[in-house]
């Protein structure tokens, strides 16, 4: 499996690579002794099976030291951990774990090299949620589950920001080719309903992203820069000429949003509150005409009623559509036509070009579900900061005081994935601790702001990752939909 | 997005205010937290939406609109993310209509008037000055609060120290005693007459005292006296362990605190400034009292407020009108901006406001309403216009019109705040005044009619001033002569003068003064005969002594003799009293029998000396000279009666110094080219006085003066002086230099090129050129811009004051004061109403360098 890496080069040139290479070894193991049995019969035979260099404490750990030692080393060790999250493991590992973390707000990094293994229902902590479970609470998928595990645990660190899907789209060009040999074609058809599905998903995934940026374009390009140039517009031509700009970026924007709401799958709900827009951009040139500050605040005033709440319902659909993405089909099915392809004595290359788009299939699912969480978190942390922002002032900075514990938790879950971005998000995050701390409203008002504008950065290209994602996604709808058409 | 509609129903559910809105917020969030879920607070979190949305009816500044619909959003959002339904999000609109009515005595704005203790709870921006005081008074005990007319000193004192004393600012002053505040006004002593009492009665603890508007021991207080031995008092007040004295004085007259240098001392070490406000304080100001009592200002209000009032030092008060009639104006529980631009914005409203109680009245009440006011302002030392607080009795009975429209002209003023009502024992007795200066400084219409009465207001002053002395004499003295009362009925007849309204006891006085004239010859009679009486008491003694000695024969012959002369005398005496007039003569008759007693105590006295040989040999030695200086002592003793009884004389009959010849008539206080001697000068914006003559140094010509009449703000000085309606083109020259002491020396005026002055002494011809000193009794003339051209007597000279009996008036200050042959012999400085005090001429021209223009 080690051979994945290397023999894939597109996929792992869209990684980027930003772990050191050296770890002596690939995974280690934490888990409750009570579950024990479990782990070391199945789990680790498993991942040891599957070629990777496994720490677990029962054989690697040396004698005597403390529990929390040998979980650090355990970590620091080792490219991955994985956690078997029972109720066993939260009540007695779990506390060691985030004990560990705690430290100098994990100097490990091993938040972001945690996979979760979810093999009992059990009160996960809630940064955990932003990461993938796998999950093995059914024996009956078991082994589908250590394939997959044993081949992401095999990837090198790192998610890419968005995973390029050509080579699915020839994989499933392939499968419509081995359509004809017959008990292909049946097993298939086990899927026809769901591949369906995937494809009116995708559609929809595709239109309510559109919508989506729109929505954002409209925030950043129009109302932001409305109330930026409003002061102005009574004795500054630019001002004017700046918001009748802004006026017609609008327009475009709402044409483009009617287009998308006059889609068929959007039929049972309409999207009335483009007609708000509409109304905000006729009382939006009336007002430029008159030069008249209050009425570009009144239309910007309405804007802000839709781009207040819109994008979270967007965003929940589309969260919504993306649980719903059942890709396990395709890459099930991918695997399958591999197997028989191979069976059947298929040239090498088209057998290759199968596990390849199975391998980015796999890929795709897990970034698919890293940045849809990613983006749902980032929302949350957005919707708090619009909250705050609205009730801070340089006088009065309760609402940040009542609320700051909280956002700092949902932001940290956010920066376990390293990135650029993280430091000067952590350096602003410490100067409001401080102001916090020293109970100056001015200056918490002052770094929240600049913390705010960073952390929009980044949710802006958290954002635009998905949409690009989306996009990707978008590009295997056609082939799979002639997947679905060979099967009738 | 649909909006249900607000009404008085669903209102109620609203929050009261954003600071409701946001504890709900608060407490739904914390719970949110602890239950970790949206869903279990899904409902509060939707009721929370439902009444914060309805709470838009009550918030009209962007900023709490932005934060409630931003918890609005934050709730609706997290609803919908949580896939939980939720029903209208929008913030409702503003509408005023739905906010809770204020009542109008709930009012947190004074007005025009100063604060007073009982306003402490609307008084806000001023903790800097108050902090400063009680520092002050934590380390001393004497603290003087100063700045301009309408700085807000009073209240900073009032509203501001008191009410921190007595909340014990300062350890154990909430266990003082603190005495009602008093203002000097006329009578200075009088108004500290309880002070002792509070201060046994204190029995140890420590004593507070107030004066507020300190200056009025300067323009109401004439005696220089009287306010020493005020100023006195307080400091010895303020250097007792038990006492702390605290005063507010304005700006303009704190150099005059220089002439009680014990008092200087003290202020300088207490003083404190009333500065404007700066923008914070003046934003507490306005919108602390509002916040009190729920208030809202329309947002931008404040600032346009601040915006006019800003820098400006005597603003408060109009600041403070403003807010009132704004408050007057409120929308519910609101103040607007339409309402401020109604009232003109600026500082427009006091103007506006009292324009509109003028229209309002009938042409009639109009009138009414003038003369009400006008009786409400007097002219101070120094010509400047202040309040005047007066009876309502006594105005009704002044203006003379019907009362019942004046009680309901002085009802409507009271009513718009622009005069200010203090109870009495009665409705007479209630004193009314207007209720800030600053409505006679910064009303037009007012300040027009005074523009045009500064004069005859001036002239009121100096009438009613006698009328005052008359009073304080108990109407035994201080009558006017005839050339007075002629002048004084001119002026009453006047039309300005009705206008003006003169008090009853200057009417009164004018009155007596009338008949007092009329039998005038009569009195000069009874004098006459009072001498003879008061001489034969002189003689009859003298006999008495002879008799219980040797010779009693001749002595009863003597006797015999003398009782006959008296007879005679008594017998003259009666038929010349006989000739006065009744009431004049009953008068008399009662003098006669106050002075007949003072004979018969002095016999009683001499009886005792009777007794005592060595009296007895001086008495024999006595009755020679008796005898063989008869006539000679005869007029020795009238002389000496004459003498004796020169001050009371003078008030009865009339003033040992005369006046020759009224200011105006000789043109002092007009503008004069070539410049006389005694012409009104003065600088700009100060005081105005007397030129008194030509002087220079060999190199340039001065005019003499001094120096506080030369020290207003401007170096130019003008002829005539800005008391007389001097202006810019007035001005004859420069403010040169003058003495050291800046209060008791000469004051040097360089003269503009072409500027000369005429030495020309009316009918006397010119002065000499030289100078000359006085003795006792010596003659004097002055020439003067107030009392115009008179003539005294030297009554004591001094190191350096020559007391005369010159009765001076406003405006002599600078005086020349010459003898009977044109030598110049001192300036006048300053008087009481019975001594004028005269720098002698010498000094003043030594310590300056100059010498006269021959």
């Amino acid at each position: 499996m080690v051979g994945y890496t290397h023999g894939n080069p597109s996929i792992q040139g869209s990684m980027s690579a930003t772990t050191p290479a050296e770890y002596p070894h690939d995974v280690f193991v934490s888990y409750s002794h009570k579950d024990k049995a479990w782990v070391s019969g199945v789990l680790v035979k498993a991942l040891r099976d599957g070629g990777l260099r496994v720490l677990v404490d029962e054989d690697g750990f040396a004698a005597g030291n403390s529990s929390i030692t040998n979980m650090t080393d355990g970590v620091l060790q080792s490219r991955r951990t994985v956690a078997v999250l029972t109720q066993n493991w939260v009540d007695s590992e779990w506390s060691q774990f985030e004990g560990m973390l705690s430290v100098q707000q994990d100097p490990t990094g091993a938040r972001g090299r945690l996979i979760p293994i979810l093999r009992e229902k059990c009160n996960a902590p809630p940064w955990l949620s932003l990461r993938t479970y796998v999950d093995c609470v059914n024996d009956a998928t078991i082994s589908d589950q250590m394939a997959k595990l044993v081949r992401s645990l095999a990837r090198p660190l790192g998610a890419p920001d968005v995973v390029r899907t050509r080579p699915v789209g020839e994989g499933l060009r392939t499968m419509s080719e081995l359509i004809s040999a017959g008990h292909v074609r049946e097993k298939l058809l086990e899927y026809e309903l769901r591949f369906n599905t995937i494809v009116g998903l995708i559609h929809r995934l595709d239109a309510f992203k559109s919508v989506h940026d729109q929505l954002h374009h409209v925030q950043l390009h129009v109302y932001e820069a409305i109330l930026r140039d409003a002061p102005r517009i009574a004795d500054d031509d630019t001002a004017v000429d700046a918001i009748d700009y802004y006026s017609n970026d609008l327009q475009r924007a709402i044409g483009t949003l009617r287009e998308i709401d006059a889609r068929p799958m959007f039929e049972n709900m309409r999207m009335a509150w483009i007609d708000t827009l509409a109304e905000a951009q006729k009382a939006l040139a009336v007002a430029v005409k008159a030069r008249d500050e209050k009425g570009v605040r009144g239309a910007a005033r309405l804007l802000n009623r839709v781009l207040a709440n819109e994008p979270a319902r967007i965003d929940a659909r589309l969260g919504e559509a993306a649980a719903n993405l059942e890709l396990e089909a395709v890459i099930d099915a991918l695997s399958f036509v591999c197997r028989t392809g191979r069976e059947l004595g298929m040239a090498a290359e088209k057998v290759l070009s199968l596990e390849h788009a199975r391998d980015v299939m796999e890929a795709l699912e897990e970034n698919l579900g890293i940045l849809v969480r990613g983006h749902r978190l980032w929302q949350d942390v957005e919707v708090e900061m619009r909250r705050i922002e609205t009730n801070i002032s340089a006088k009065d900075a309760s609402e940040l005081e009542i609320s700051w514990s909280d956002l700092l938790k949902m932001v940290t879950v956010l920066w376990a994935s390293p990135g650029d971005w993280v430091q000067p998000l952590r350096d602003d995050a410490r100067s409001v601790d401080e102001a916090i701390a020293a109970g100056d409203p001015a200056q918490m008002n002052r770094f929240f702001v600049r913390f705010r504008k960073k952390a929009n950065t980044r949710f802006f290209t958290v954002d635009t990752n998905l949409k690009e994602q989306c996009e990707e996604l978008g590009t295997i709808g056609r082939p799979l939909a002639e997947v679905v058409e060979a099967l009738k | 997005m649909s909006e249900t509609p607000v009404t008085a129903e669903t209102v109620k559910e609203a929050f009261p205010s954003i600071v409701e809105l946001r504890a709900t917020h608060t407490s739904l969030l914390t719970r949110q937290r602890k239950a970790m879920s949206v869903t279990d607070v899904a409902d509060e979190a939707r009721l929370f939406i439902r009444r914060a949305r309805l709470t838009g009816v009550y918030l009209d500044a962007d900023e709490q609109r932005d934060a409630a619909q931003g918890l609005i959003d934050y709730w609706s959002t997290t609803l919908v993310r949580a896939s939980l339904g939720v029903n209208d999000s929008t913030l409702a609109e503003f509408d005023n209509s739905f906010a809770e009515k204020l009542e109008e005595h709930l009012c947190p704005y004074v007005g025009l008037t100063a604060f007073r203790e009982s306003d402490s709870q609307k008084f806000f921006g001023r903790k800097r000055a108050v902090d400063a005081a009680l520092a002050r008074l934590r380390e001393s005990h004497f603290v003087g609060v100063t700045g301009s007319s309408g700085s807000g000193k009073s209240s900073i004192v009032l509203a501001g120290i008191i009410p921190a004393l007595k909340d014990g600012a300062i350890e154990g002053s909430e266990q003082w005693l603190y005495a009602d505040p008093v203002t000097p006004g006329s009578d200075p002593l009088q108004s500290l007459a309880g002070i002792d009492a509070l201060l046994q009665a204190g029995a140890g603890r420590t004593l507070v005292v107030i004066v507020d508007q300190f200056e009025e021991l300067f323009t109401l207080c004439d005696d220089h006296q009287v306010r020493s031995s005020f100023a006195g008092r307080l400091v010895a007040l303020a250097s007792g362990a038990l006492c702390r004295v605290v005063i507010t004085i304005r700006s303009d007259y704190e150099y005059r605190l220089t002439t009680i240098p014990e008092l200087q001392k003290v202020y300088s070490a207490g003083r404190i400034a009333a500065t404007a406000l700066d923008e914070d304080e003046l934003r507490e100001a306005i919108e602390k009292p509002a916040a009190n009592i729920k208030l809202k200002l329309e947002p931008g209000l404040t600032d346009a407020l601040i915006r006019d009032v800003k820098g400006e030092a005597s603003a408060l008060p109009l600041l403070q009108f403003t807010l009132w009639r704004l408050w007057k104006d409120r929308d519910r529980n609101r103040l607007t901006l339409a309402a401020y631009k109604k009232l003109g914005g600026g500082l427009a409203a006091l103007e506006r406001s009292a324009d509109e109680v003028y229209r309002g009245f009938t042409p009639q009440s109009r009138d009414t309403m003038r003369r009400v006011l006008l009786r409400m302002v007097r002219a101070a030392a120094g010509a400047e216009l202040t309040s005047n607080r007066v009876r309502v009795g006594m105005l009704v009975r002044s203006i003379g019109d019907d009362p019942q429209r004046i009680a309901e002209v002085l009802g409507k003023l009271e009513e718009s705040k622009l005069i200010r009502r203090t109870k009495g024992k009665s409705g007479d007795e209630d004193t009314v005044e207007v209720s800030h200066e600053a409505l006679i400084r910064n009303w037009p219409l007012l300040v027009g009619w005074l523009e045009t009465k500064r004069g005859a207001l001036v002239e009121l002053r100096r009438l009613e001033a006698l009328a005052d002395e008359w009073l304080r004499f108990d109407r035994r003295g201080g009558y006017l002569d005839r050339e007075q009362v002629e002048e004084a009925e001119a002026w009453l007849s006047s039309e300005e003068a009705r206008d003006l309204s003169a008090s009853e006891s200057l009417q009164a006085l004018v009155r007596e003064s009338r008949k007092l004239v009329n039998s005038q010859r009569r009195v000069k009679h009874f004098a006459l005969a009072l001498v003879a009486v008061l001489v034969l008491a002189v003689m009859y003694t003298q006999w008495m002594k002879l008799r219980s000695e040797r010779d009693k024969a001749k002595a009863e012959r003597e006797a015999d003799k003398a009782e006959i002369e008296a007879k005679i005398a008594a017998a003259r005496a009666e038929e010349l009293l006989g000739k006065v007039n009744k009431a004049d003569y009953d008068a008399m008759q009662k003098y006669a029998a106050e002075l007949k007693a003072e004979k018969e105590k002095t016999l009683q006295a001499l009886a005792l000396v009777e007794h005592r040989n060595s009296e007895l040999q001086a008495a024999l030695e006595a009755r020679d000279a008796a005898e063989k200086e008869l006539v000679e002592q005869k007029v020795e003793a009238t002389q000496a009666v004459q003498r004796a009884m020169t001050p009371v004389l003078n008030r009865v009959i009339t003033s040992q110094s005369e006046r020759l010849l009224d200011a105006t008539r000789w043109n002092l206080r007009s503008m004069t080219r070539p410049l006389r001697l005694g012409a009104s000068i003065g600088s700009a914006g100060g005081a105005t006085g007397s030129l008194c003559c030509a002087v220079t140094d060999g190199r340039t010509r001065y005019a003499l003066t001094l120096p506080f009449i030369v020290s207003g703000k401007s170096d130019r000085v003008i002829q005539p002086g800005p008391g007389d309606g001097g202006t810019a083109r007035s001005v004859i020259g420069t403010f040169a230099r003058a003495g050291k002491d800046d209060y008791r020396s000469g004051a040097l005026v360089a003269l503009s090129p072409g500027v000369t002055i005429d030495s020309s002494l009316w009918r006397f011809g010119r002065l000499s050129g030289r100078t000359a000193t006085v003795r006792s009794g010596d003659t004097l003339r002055m020439i003067a811009r107030g009392s115009g051209i008179t003539t005294g007597h030297v009554v004591e000279v001094r190191d350096d004051e020559i007391l005369t009996d010159f009765q001076a008036e406003g405006g002599d200050s600078g005086a020349p004061v010459f003898n009977e042959n044109n030598d110049l012999v001192g300036i006048l400085w300053g008087s009481d109403k019975v001594t004028a005090i005269v720098l002698p001429i010498d000094p003043i021209l030594r310590e300056l360098g100059v010498k006269l223009v021959p």
